[in-house]
């Protein structure tokens, strides 16, 4: 979505996401090679094992050395950069010998054989430029066992913009050794208390520039993302009734857009964009609604039989994941787009909620418990495999990443709320937020920056 | 329009009382000006009206647009978990309540549904809608006028007791009553 401002909003949206104005122009000067034909990492096997790869300290070219990036601030953003990603084990600092480190930054000089002594099955080297105005990064990506250089290049931005040039360095650096693009530009919006109520923050997939989005002392609840990152959806009750609110940061936005009396809530957005499924009131309980973009109800999608909500589109848009209470208890559902064909897909357990269909199309995330805690699931669309992929506390909310390598959720235990991310096996957990109030409910945005 | 009169007619009557009382508990008290005595009549009347005739009490949510009152009077009922079924001391509660809305035939309720922490946000929004409408339709069998009571579902983003306790969701799990309009 090419870089959003924000400064408005009725005085509710508080923060900026960096600014276009005066941002970017990423440019590949030039490419060694292009060798990504190969995957070296196939991130959808089970229990995949960990590549190790080196990362020499970087050469560090114009004298301008800003306190927001020193080179061992660079050194240590690649190193846990690259280690959350979850697929790396990370060689750098005094891992690396001495005379290894120098021969690279004072002599530009990599041997690659010595590396491979040090366990390293790839080399990643780093030039950073950097002026007034401009910061660069060029790389180049060694495989250690073949002895060549897969790819080299540079990667230029304004030196106001250091995140947008960072993120699509590291996103390359994934695509070439996985072959599809990292995650860096990607945002994760939740459910924060930190102001004592609850409001709609968004953070980094990295951890950093957590910011708050609204700030209108209610209770907002239940944000997600469009399907091209230009909105959030929210739930909030600002008006006395749980209404459903758009955050529009192309137009700066935050405005009402469904305001039935009852809920508006839960809402699904069909994967181009043009419909919400929304779960609202009717005389005989809750039920899911088709909205249009000017959030005119244009179809009922569920009817009788309790009550339907959080719906959940299928990458395809053919198809929709449900809760329904219809035989007494909580469980998951799927029906054609339309309405149509209405199948039960959990049997096990007797309160399962929050499907959210898996960008690859082949499994259903959700919440269930099992022996008394909520635990993050997913299953197959036939409903022959279940993995449990939590074990500690209560979990809820799970939203994949926009790849499906990841799934965010929210995990309660005795010390707090917080969000936690972890591969789609359940592997490599890892903590997004550390406190600041209850952390619930993420949503992962799509791809948010143009390569 | 009727009862603000009755209630101006009250206040006349207590307000003389009221001075009178307490010139007689303190002696040298300095002669109050008209304007004075106006003010204090005033305050006698609400203070008079609110704790006597109905137990009403203004409040605010925050973050939430608009004041609504709060009447001793009209008790929340509780409910098992993830059921919305009326239990039998909810029914004699509901049937004081009843009494209380007959006696008040102007006053315009709200019925929150509210849920304990555990299960999803979202499921507990639609299990609060279920809670307020079984007080609803419980209320209208006892005679209340239907479109005098609204219901709104909090689900669990407002519990009376934030602790993560059998006790806590006892109490969690609720309608609570208030007077939008008098």
């Amino acid at each position: 979505m090419g870089g959003q401002k924000i400064d408005r909003v009725h005085g509710t949206i508080r923060h900026s996401i960096t600014a276009t104005a005066f941002l970017i122009f990423i440019t590949f000067c030039f490419a060694v090679t292009h060798a990504h034909a190969k995957v070296y990492l196939d991130i959808y096997s089970p229990n995949i094992r960990k590549i190790n790869i080196a990362v020499p300290p970087p050469r560090w070219q114009g004298n301008i050395i800003p306190k927001t990036i020193t080179p061992p601030l660079f050194e240590q953003r690649i190193t846990q950069d690259l280690w959350i990603t979850g697929f790396f084990n990370v060689i750098s600092g005094k891992a690396i010998p001495p005379t290894m480190a120098a021969a690279y930054t004072y002599h530009n000089h990599i041997d690659l054989k010595k590396y491979k002594a040090i366990g390293a099955e790839f080399v990643l080297t780093t030039t950073v430029g950097i002026t007034q105005e401009v910061f660069s990064i060029e790389y180049h990506l060694f495989d250690v066992a073949l002895s060549k250089e897969i790819v080299g290049e540079r990667i230029k931005g304004s030196t106001k913009g250091l995140d947008r040039v960072f993120h699509a360095f590291e996103n390359k650096i994934i695509y070439f050794i996985t072959g599809s693009p990292g995650l860096f530009d990607t945002k994760i919006a939740f459910i924060s208390t930190k102001t004592g109520n609850k409001e709609v923050y968004d953070i980094d997939f990295d951890g950093k520039n957590r910011k708050r989005i609204t700030n209108n002392g209610s209770i907002n609840l239940s944000p997600r993302w469009s399907p091209d990152g230009t909105k959030i959806a929210f739930t909030s009750y600002i008006r006395r009734n749980p209404d459903l609110y758009i955050i529009d940061f192309n137009l700066g936005k935050i405005y009402l857009f469904s305001h039935r009396v009852g809920l508006n809530a839960a809402p699904g957005w069909s994967p181009d964009g043009r419909y919400i499924a929304l779960t609202m009131r009717t005389p005989s309980g809750s039920e899911i609604f088709l909205l249009n973009k000017k959030g005119k109800r244009v179809k009922q999608l569920t009817k009788g039989w309790g009550d339907n909500l959080s719906a959940s589109w299928s990458p395809d848009g053919k198809k929709i994941a449900f809760v329904s209470n219809r035989t007494g208890r909580p469980q998951i559902y799927t029906m054609n787009a339309d309405g149509s064909n209405v199948k039960r897909l959990t049997f096990r357990g007797t309160y399962n909620v929050s499907p959210v269909w898996s960008p690859r199309g082949d499994r259903i995330a959700y919440s269930g418990i099992i022996d008394g805690k909520f635990q993050i699931c997913t299953i197959s669309l036939d409903g022959s495999t279940i993995h449990v992929l939590t074990s500690i506390g209560n979990n809820h909310s799970p939203s994949w990443s926009p790849d499906g390598r990841y799934i965010a959720y929210d995990q309660a235990t005795r010390r707090g709320v917080d969000i936690y991310i972890m591969n789609f096996d359940g592997n490599f957990k890892r903590r997004l937020t550390h406190g600041g109030g209850r952390n619930t409910m993420p949503s992962w945005s799509p791809h948010l920056e143009k390569p | 329009m009727n009862r603000k009169r009755l209630g101006l007619l009250t206040a006349l009557l207590i307000v003389p009382l009221f001075i009178t009382v307490s010139c007689c508990s303190k002696k040298a008290v300095k002669p109050t000006t008209p304007k004075k005595a106006e003010e204090v009549k005033q305050q006698v009347t609400t203070e008079k009206q609110g704790v006597q005739e109905e137990g009403l009490e203004t409040k605010k949510y925050p973050g939430i647009q608009g004041e609504f009152m709060e009447s001793k009077y009209l008790k929340d009922i509780h409910f098992d978990f993830d059921k919305y079924n009326i239990r039998p001391d909810a029914a004699v509660v509901l049937k004081k309540n009843a009494e209380f809305l007959l006696a008040h035939p102007t006053y315009k309720i709200q019925i929150e549904g509210h849920c304990d922490e555990r299960g999803s946000v979202e499921y507990n929004l639609v299990l609060g809608e279920r809670r307020a409408k079984s007080a609803k339709n419980y209320l209208v069998n006892l005679g209340v006028d239907k479109d005098r009571l609204s219901t709104i579902s909090y689900g669990k983003e407002m519990p009376l007791d934030p602790r993560h306790n059998e006790e806590a969701w006892a109490k969690n799990r609720r309608c609570h009553f208030i007077i939008l309009e008098k």
